[in-house]
C-alpha cells in the first residue's frame, strides 16, 4: 500500500466513526441542529463512499465500518450530542489533515476539501452550542 | 636598549608578515566575493507573499476592532488565528517571526500599501472582512496545492482556519 493510501484508508477509517457518531448524537438534537446534523452525515457518506470507490480502484481492500464505536462520553442531552459532533468533525478533520503531506495533484485537493469541510462544520455545531474558540488556529493539528 | 632593538624589529618583521598573511586571506576572500557575486542570490521563499498578506489581514482586524470595540468578543479569537498563522509562516520561511519581514519581490506588496479605511457601518466592516477572508482562504488554498509535503498540512491547516472565520463572519 502507498503512503497516501495508507492515509486515505485512515481517512475512512475516521468517516465510518463519524458516521456511527452522528447516528448516536441525532435524536438528542433539536430541530435546528439537527438538520446540521443530517447535512453533516451526508457529507460524510458521500466522502466514505468516494474513498470507498478510489481504495478499490487502487487495489486496497477497503476497511469496513465496525459494529459499534466506545463513544468518548455519553450522549443524553442536546448540549452533549453538540459537543459529540464537533468532537467527530475534529477528528475526521485530523485524519485528512496528515493526508495532506502523503498527496498531491488532484488527491491532495480532495484531501484539502474535505478538511475544509470537517473545520467549517465543526464551525457550526460550536455556534450552537455557544462553546468558544469557534475555529481552532490550525485545524487538524493535534493540540 | 640595544638588547630590546632586535626583538622591536623582530616584531615589525613578525608584523609585516602578519600583514601579509592577511592581505593574502583578503585577496583569497575577494576572490570568493567574486564568485558568490556572479551567482544569482537565492530566490526570496515563495511564501513571503502569503506572509505579508496574513501580516496585513491580522492588521486589519485590529483596524476594526479599533473602530468597533464592541466586535472583540467575536473578532478577537480570529485576529489571534492571524496572528499565530504570521509565526507559524515566519518560522517556516525562516525569518524572525516578530519581524520585520524581507519585503516580497515583484508584485507590490499589500501589507505596504496604504490599507484603505474601515467602513463606517459595522456590517459593512464585517463584510469587508469576509471578503479578506474569502481571498485568504483561496491563496491558502493555492498554496497548499502547489506545495512540497513538508508544508503542505501547515497551508491546509491555515486554509481551513481561514473557511471557519468565513462560517463565524455570516
Amino acid at each position: 500500500m502507498t503512503p497516501a493510501d495508507e492515509r486515505l484508508v485512515a481517512a475512512l477509517q475516521a468517516e465510518h466513526a463519524a458516521i456511527y457518531g452522528y447516528g448516536v448524537l441525532g435524536p438528542k438534537l433539536d430541530s435546528a441542529s439537527l438538520s446540521l446534523a443530517h447535512a453533516a452525515d451526508n457529507a460524510h457518506r458521500t466522502r466514505r463512499d468516494a474513498l470507498i470507490v478510489r481504495l478499490a480502484g487502487a487495489g486496497v481492500t477497503p476497511p469496513p465500518t465496525a459494529a459499534s464505536y466506545r463513544l468518548p462520553f455519553a450522549v443524553s442531552d442536546r448540549a452533549s450530542a453538540l459537543k459529540l459532533a464537533a468532537l467527530l468533525e475534529d477528528r475526521t478533520a485530523a485524519q485528512w489533515r496528515l493526508a495532506l503531506p502523503a498527496t498531491d495533484g488532484d488527491v491532495r485537493k480532495i484531501v484539502l476539501d474535505a478538511l475544509i469541510d470537517c473545520t467549517t462544520r465543526g464551525v457550526g455545531f460550536r455556534k450552537a452550542a455557544g462553546t468558544t474558540p469557534l475555529v481552532p488556529a490550525f485545524p487538524g493539528k493535534p493540540e | 636598549m640595544v638588547l630590546a632593538r632586535p626583538v622591536l624589529i623582530r616584531r615589525r618583521a613578525l608584523l609585516a608578515a602578519a600583514v601579509t598573511v592577511s592581505a593574502g586571506s583578503v585577496a583569497g576572500c575577494d576572490l570568493l566575493g567574486d564568485k558568490q557575486a556572479q551567482e544569482p542570490a537565492p530566490p526570496p521563499d515563495v511564501l513571503l507573499p502569503m506572509l505579508h498578506r496574513t501580516v496585513a489581514l491580522r492588521d486589519r482586524y485590529a483596524e476594526v476592532l479599533t473602530a468597533f470595540p464592541a466586535l472583540q468578543d467575536r473578532l478577537g479569537p480570529l485576529k489571534d488565528d492571524h496572528a499565530q498563522h504570521v509565526v507559524a509562516l515566519a518560522r517556516e520561511i525562516g525569518v524572525p517571526e516578530n519581524g520585520p519581514f524581507p519585503a516580497a519581490s515583484g508584485s507590490a506588496d499589500p501589507s505596504d500599501a496604504p490599507s484603505q479605511a474601515v467602513p463606517t457601518e459595522q456590517s459593512a466592516a464585517l463584510s469587508d472582512l469576509a471578503e479578506r477572508e474569502k481571498s485568504a482562504r483561496a491563496e491558502a488554498e493555492t498554496a497548499c496545492l502547489a506545495a512540497p509535503s513538508y508544508r503542505a498540512a501547515l497551508l491546509g491547516s491555515i486554509a481551513a482556519c481561514r473557511a471557519g472565520h468565513q462560517e463565524v463572519l455570516k
